[in-house]
């Protein structure tokens, strides 16, 4: 959509559509329900109701935004619980029962790796408490299976 | 105001103007329902190209505006589709596209949400 492009609103039949930036503007994306959209990001939006509308290249342009502080987020909510586990269990013991080459908490600590929604998962549920979550893994993975 | 006769507009062109990417949807909360915006606007995009006169349920004319709702399947669950042609754009103008919250009278039948 281009920025002179204005349309009549379909929702309320009255206002005209137009690219408008602004704050206070959520959406879901991917695994978090609500992450701001970045304020200088225009969306068509009508002057009367205030509906928004999407096209292809807002959509585009909207999730390329929304995964950058998908990103961050995941960053930022995986070094909240690495702190918090490491305060009762080691760092290299956290990487070994997760399955996570050595130093690999580190980088993603310095911001060196994006960790997956998986990874951030893991760790917030470990983080709950860290002690018993830890021993159950050790545990998990010293269990002899057996097949049938 | 309800019609009930067949859709105003015409299916083959809301399914031309899909193939383009002539697509301006709504941004309701019920695209939270998808991972991405994309995502929301490409299964948008697919159930429109996938519309047959079955899902139909009823015209109905708004203040400037006329628009069919139809009643589709998405993913196994009942969704409500209101749409409208936008002639000078052109293109397909999805007014609502969410889960059913009541039941739906189509021509294929009634769509339970």
């Amino acid at each position: 959509m281009s920025k002179t492009k204005v349309r009549r609103c379909a929702e309320c039949g009255i206002g005209n559509v137009r690219p408008l930036k602004g704050e206070g503007r959520f959406a879901r994306y991917k695994t978090m329900h609500r992450l701001e959209i970045p304020e200088n990001l225009s969306i068509p939006t009508c002057d009367n109701c205030g509906a928004e509308w999407l096209d292809d290249k807002t959509a585009r342009e909207l999730d390329e935004a929304l995964d950058l502080a998908y990103r961050a987020e995941l960053r930022s909510r995986a070094v909240e619980s690495i702190e918090a586990i490491t305060k009762y269990v080691s760092q290299r013991k956290l990487e070994s029962v997760l399955g996570l080459s050595q130093g690999y908490l580190s980088k993603l600590r310095s911001g060196d790796r994006d960790p997956s929604a998986e990874l951030v998962s893991q760790l917030a549920l470990i983080s709950r408490d860290p002690k018993k979550r830890v021993r159950e893994l050790v545990r998990y993975w010293e269990e002899e299976r057996t097949t049938t | 105001m309800i019609m009930k006769s067949g859709p105003h507009w015409s299916m083959q062109r809301i399914k031309d103007l899909a193939k383009e990417g002539r697509l301006f949807i709504q941004r309701t909360r019920a695209l939270d329902f998808f991972a991405t915006l994309s995502e929301a606007l490409q299964t948008a995009r697919t159930t429109l190209l996938d519309l047959e006169i079955s899902n139909f349920a009823h015209t109905v004319k708004m203040t400037y505006d006329v628009a069919d709702v139809y009643g589709v399947v998405v993913e196994g669950e009942g969704w409500y589709l209101k749409l409208t042609i936008d002639e000078q754009e052109p293109e397909v103008v999805v007014i609502s596209f969410h889960p059913l919250e009541r039941p739906l009278k189509t021509r294929g039948g009634i769509l339970k949400p």
